[in-house]
């Protein structure tokens, strides 16, 4: 395969260039249009900063500045959510997932084993989330954690919970038991041979569970719609909201999109092969 | 799920059934069987109960009329004493806008999933050789994926407007240098047959990549003897993605289907940002439909009731797909 | 030791910045306290609370938070906290006709009668002080908004000779203020797509720009169509009959306005299906289309320099009415003309959550947001969303000449609006427990038929279907008893 037809690599570029242009465009757009002053949004599309348009950062004033402390307080909420829900959800996950890589279960009632226990925790990963909306929201209301971080954190964990196991016990599957064994033989515990050998050789799985958990939480729309009213409101709701009467105002739309979407298009810039090998173990060995 | 090849090596055959372990092995697994218990299966359960009862806002106080016509006060805790009944399920054949949500739905997750897998397995072949900057595409088809589907939603609007959008003016430009008589437009999210599919092109712009990832790393795994082999004995481009590449992949070719597929069932937010659910009827989801039920009209037994019949339709779609897997796989895995 | 210090200082330092400001004064009544108000997205309604709350909190010491959700959310949002007990909002800025909804169960506080003196409620015109702001005796809400659709139209183009004398060539009667909705249709079917001098520009010009977008606020526009057809002079049983609750909606004169409602659509730009009011708001006053149909907000973005292309050319009417009504009692087409004006939506009211820990900052703050200088001011400033509502601003044309508003515009605006809603046979909004239910079934249905998927007749026939299953989960009795006392009806 040293040598490539000509045409093989003008396709090859072809496909490269155009697909990098139609993921990357609306990007440039979204960048630019927060730029844009109403009227040079409003008199058909203007496509570069000085030259057909001149940039204004007054946008950006108002969403920082004058607005700043309800964006702030959405964004703060968010990083709230999606922290909390992630700390949780590798622990649960990474123990769990050590128990069904090193362990033999033999459940009696349903009469299970390691691998239809694990099957059936994947498998609640995909019942649509629509199934819980009324009794979470009247469990939610009875115990008081309507409109709560730790309402939001709760039924997040939940969602991430089975990917996690999933992943993590990919990953100590193939992960060699010789160092928890001299561990072990040397006096540790199980529990202290899993803390101290075992979770920091399998970095790179946690980071790419937390990356998940962190990504699902940040972005999930329907039940942080559901169940925050003022305190809790992330900000795919508080992006949401801005519908109708502001969605004109692409502008405005424009700033705050790109705020909501930078932290997490920067962690998966930064942090792009534990992605890549993530999704892989999810989708593949799956 | 195709089970893995390799056996995991459990520690408990060498240092099998101390006591310590006998407690460990409960501790590792039950944080996580306790979540989902609590979590998932019990209010799936309740969800159940409450689509049989006509629970509605304001529950403490609510009245059912029996058929016979007599009034029985409810006072159930949580919908847990009320009236049972099948009036929800009773009334869904005659509930258009049921019918209409579950059409749409099970019309984004079938084109979804075909147009996405369909470009994604293009773009994997293309990208299924060494060239230079091929990181740099992994980092750029991973953007989409990252951002939150409202967001997304939001500049598929943008892009899809029909008088601002660089599209609308590129089409408006085509009209005018090919002369044509009526300029080409094209009601991406205002008419009710083009609606649906402008929120698939929505979609798939986001997860298209995920698709092409995934399929490229399966590729990356084949042997290259096995295409060395069949160049060695003649075959054409064509015939080896027809017999080697395309049959290998099947499997993964479903997960990722499946799993696309179960997502878009869930499909929510990019509707609510691009149409509301109109123009008409025309793309509102199952999921919407539950949503405006339980939170605008306070009917939580309906909503249950319909969440139900979501739930029997991503069953359905699973296990067609599980049994095709686990048709697929002995075949190729040898 | 020294962490201590440290410690020490960083405690006396957030102390003397944040959480204990030095400048409490005595005379700030609220000092500390936050009230957390929920209102819509948007300039509108929303926007004079972003700009009027820091001289509030300057003179109270309270700090508002401001909460806004897209309309379509709203509802959703504000039951949701109600129901769940979360009790995150304080003051409610919300549409009258959820009052059924709010009032009923007791989630707003009573008004206190201070609060209704310090707002001079003998000022506001009795529709909005006594009628849309309480449930039952009791007033649970303060008047801030009044709201009646109009029409408004360019008198430039409808008074133009020539054009009148070629339009009465064509259909027997020269053009003028549209009396009835026919004359409307043929008008804008006239017009439509026809080459008009606009701010000094000819360019083709559309009929019609009528809100249609679904999840909206576009289904009152619809209402105002139905009412010409629907209400019959001396009923106020208009959505239903007050015999047993039976849904007019799907009665031949509703039928017909749907039918009108979706023709329109012909006569507008293509976009139209997707536009509410806030985008029709922004393209009439740019000079695209003759005819608008929306509330008092057009009037002073008309005269807006910034916003407007047609200042003075806007002309202010009341709504259309039908030229025949369905008598749904006889069962049969009555000549009209029959103009039933509707007070779509009944306007923006305040309210204050029952179970707020700061009610009394709460009423403060929605009495000054309520006060007679605030409603003045906020009606003659564009985009706020709030139309007149007072006695005095309908007497004082000097707030409306200060606005850029030239005489003849002011008389004539305030004339549309003072007959809109002192018409013996105008029509109040849908005001019953479950309203905002009844109005989103009609909501989707209504966008069914204008997107073509399915008949008007059609489509009613559904709405009158969920209708009347709505009030037999709601309780037919319970809901009957309700709409009679809603609508003043009373046996005999």
């Amino acid at each position: 395969m040293k040598h490539r037809k000509w045409w093989h690599s003008l396709l090859l570029y072809t496909v490269v260039i155009v697909w990098s242009f139609i993921v990357l465009f609306p990007f440039y757009w979204l960048l630019t249009t927060s730029l844009k002053k109403p009227l040079a949004v409003a008199r058909g599309p203007r496509y570069i900063p000085f030259v057909d348009f001149n940039p204004t950062t007054e946008h950006w004033q108002y969403l920082f500045d004058e607005q700043g402390e309800t964006t702030l307080r959405h964004f703060r909420n968010s990083v709230i959510a999606a922290s909390g829900s992630t700390v949780f959800s590798v622990l649960i996950g990474s123990m769990a997932g050590y128990g069904l890589s090193r362990f033999r279960y033999r459940w009696k009632f349903p009469p299970w084993r390691n691998n239809d226990i694990a099957f059936w925790i994947i498998s609640q990963r995909f019942l649509p989330p629509a199934l819980f909306v009324v009794p979470f929201l009247m469990i939610y209301s009875a115990l008081g954690l309507v409109d709560t971080h730790a309402g939001l954190i709760i039924a997040y964990t939940m969602f991430n919970v089975p990917f996690a196991v999933w992943i993590m016990r990919d990953f100590f599957d193939n992960l060699p038991t010789d160092l928890e064994d001299s561990a072990r033989v040397d006096g540790a515990t199980r529990w202290q041979a899993f803390v101290r050998i075992v979770l920091p050789l399998s970095a790179p799985g946690l980071v790419s569970v937390a990356i998940f958990s962190f990504v699902f939480s940040w972005n999930e729309f329907l039940y942080a719609l559901m169940l925050t009213n003022f305190d809790a409101i992330t900000l795919p709701v508080f992006i949401a909201g801005q519908n109708n009467t502001r969605g004109v105002q692409w502008w405005y739309i424009s700033a705050l999109t790109l705020t909501a979407v930078a932290p997490v298009v920067l962690i998966g810039l930064l942090l792009e092969r534990f992605i890549t090998s993530g999704l892989i173990a999810g989708a593949v060995k799956g | 799920m195709q089970q893995s090849n390799a056996q995991p090596a459990y520690i408990e055959k060498t240092g099998n059934g101390t006591r310590e372990d006998r407690v460990m092995k409960q501790v590792f697994l039950t944080p996580a069987v306790a979540v989902l218990l609590l979590l998932s299966i019990f209010p799936l359960f309740w969800s159940l109960g409450i689509s049989f009862t006509d629970v509605q806002r304001g529950s403490a106080a609510a009245t059912t009329t029996t058929d016979d016509g007599t009034v029985v006060e409810d006072s159930g805790f949580l919908g847990l004493g009320f009236h049972a009944t099948l009036r929800n399920y009773a009334r869904m054949p005659e509930d258009e806008r049921l019918l209409t949500a579950a059409r749409n739905t099970l019309f984004y997750v079938l084109a979804g999933v075909t147009i996405q897998y369909i470009i994604g397995f293009g773009l994997a072949l293309v990208l299924h050789q060494p060239f230079r900057g091929r990181n740099i595409i992994r980092v750029i088809f991973l953007m989409p994926m990252m951002m939150t589907p409202v967001a997304v939603a939001y500049t598929g609007r943008m892009m899809f407007d029909t008088s601002i959008a660089p599209l609308a003016q590129l089409l408006r430009t085509i009209s005018h240098t090919l002369g044509l008589e009526r300029p080409l437009f094209i009601p991406w999210l205002t008419d009710g047959s083009v609606a649906p599919w402008t929120i698939v092109l929505i979609d798939s712009w986001q997860w298209i990549p995920f698709m092409t990832l995934i399929l490229l790393a399966g590729m990356q795994a084949i042997p290259e003897d096995i295409y060395e082999a069949a160049r060695v004995d003649g075959a054409s481009s064509w015939q080896i993605l027809r017999k080697i590449t395309f049959p290998i992949l099947l499997p993964i070719s479903a997960t990722v289907i499946l799993i696309r597929g179960l997502e878009i069932f869930k499909i929510i937010d990019v509707i609510v940002v691009t149409t509301g659910g109109g123009p008409g009827s025309a793309t509102e989801s199952l999921t919407m439909y539950i949503f405006k039920t339980a939170l605008t009209f306070g009917n939580y037994g309906y909503a249950a009731a319909i969440s139900y019949i979501l739930l029997i339709l991503v069953i359905i779609f699973a296990t067609i797909f599980l049994a095709a897997m686990r048709y697929l796989t002995p075949r190729t895995s040898g | 030791m020294r962490k201590v210090t440290v410690i020490l200082l960083l405690v006396a330092m957030l102390v003397a910045t944040g959480i204990v400001p030095a400048t409490a004064q005595g005379d700030r009544p609220f000092e500390g306290q936050t009230v957390v108000v929920v209102t819509q997205t948007g300039r509108a309604i929303g926007g004079p609370v972003e700009d009027h709350a820091p001289e509030w909190e300057e003179m109270t010491g309270a700090r508002v938070e401001l909460q806004q959700f897209a309309f379509g959310e709203l509802f959703e949002k504000i039951i949701t906290d109600f129901e769940t007990g979360a009790g995150d909002y304080d003051m409610l800025i919300f549409p009258a006709d959820w009052a059924g909804d709010f009032m009923a169960p007791g989630y707003l506080a009573e008004v206190p009668q201070e609060i209704l003196d310090e707002i001079d409620i003998d000022d506001v015109i009795p529709l909005y002080s006594q009628r849309i702001t309480a449930w039952g005796d009791t007033i649970y809400a303060l008047p801030y908004d009044g709201d009646a659709h109009m029409l408004y139209y360019r008198k430039d183009l409808i008074n133009n000779e020539e054009y009148s004398a070629e339009f009465e060539a064509e259909y027997g009667y020269p053009l003028g203020e549209p009396e009835t909705w026919s004359q409307y249709l043929d008008m804008a079917a006239w017009f439509n797509g026809r080459e008009v001098e606009t701010a000094g520009e000819m360019a083709p010009i559309y009929g019609v720009l009528e809100a249609q977008r679904r999840n909206a606020q576009s289904y009152w526009v619809f209402l105002s169509h139905a009412a010409g057809y629907g209400k019959i002079p001396g009923n106020p049983c208009f959505f239903f009959s007050c015999d047993d609750m039976t849904p007019q909606v799907n009665n031949p004169g509703w039928v017909r306005a749907l039918e009108e409602y979706v023709q329109v659509g012909q006569y507008g730009p293509p976009e139209m299906i997707n536009y509410d009011v806030a985008d029709t708001r922004i393209h009439f006053p740019a000079g695209e289309s003759v005819f608008n149909i929306d509330w008092g907000d057009v009037g002073p973005i008309s005269y807006n320099p910034d916003a407007s292309v047609v200042v003075g050319d806007v002309g202010f009417a009341p709504l259309p009415g039908g030229d025949e009504y369905w008598d749904y009692e006889a069962g049969e087409w009555v000549e009209g003309p029959n103009r039933a004006p509707f007070i779509a939506f009944g306007g923006w009211i305040i309210g204050v959550a029952a179970n707020s820990d700061v009610r009394d900052a709460a009423f403060d703050f929605a009495a000054f947001m309520a006060s007679p200088e605030m409603v003045q001011l906020l009606a003659v400033t564009p985009d706020t969303g709030i139309n007149p509502s007072r006695f005095s601003q309908f007497e004082n044309l000097d707030l409306w000449l200060d606005a850029g508003f030239d005489r003849e515009g002011a008389e004539d605006y305030l004339d549309a609006i003072l007959n809109t809603i002192n018409h013996p046979n105008a029509v109040l909004d849908l005001r019953i427990t479950g309203s905002a239910e009844y109005l989103q079934t009609l909501d989707v249905e209504i966008s069914r038929a204008v997107a073509g998927e399915i008949s008007a007749q059609e489509a009613l026939d559904n709405v009158a279907e969920q209708w009347d299953a709505i009030t037999d989960r709601l309780g037919r009795d319970s809901q009957l008893e309700q709409y009679r006392s809603a609508v003043g009806w009373s046996p005999e």
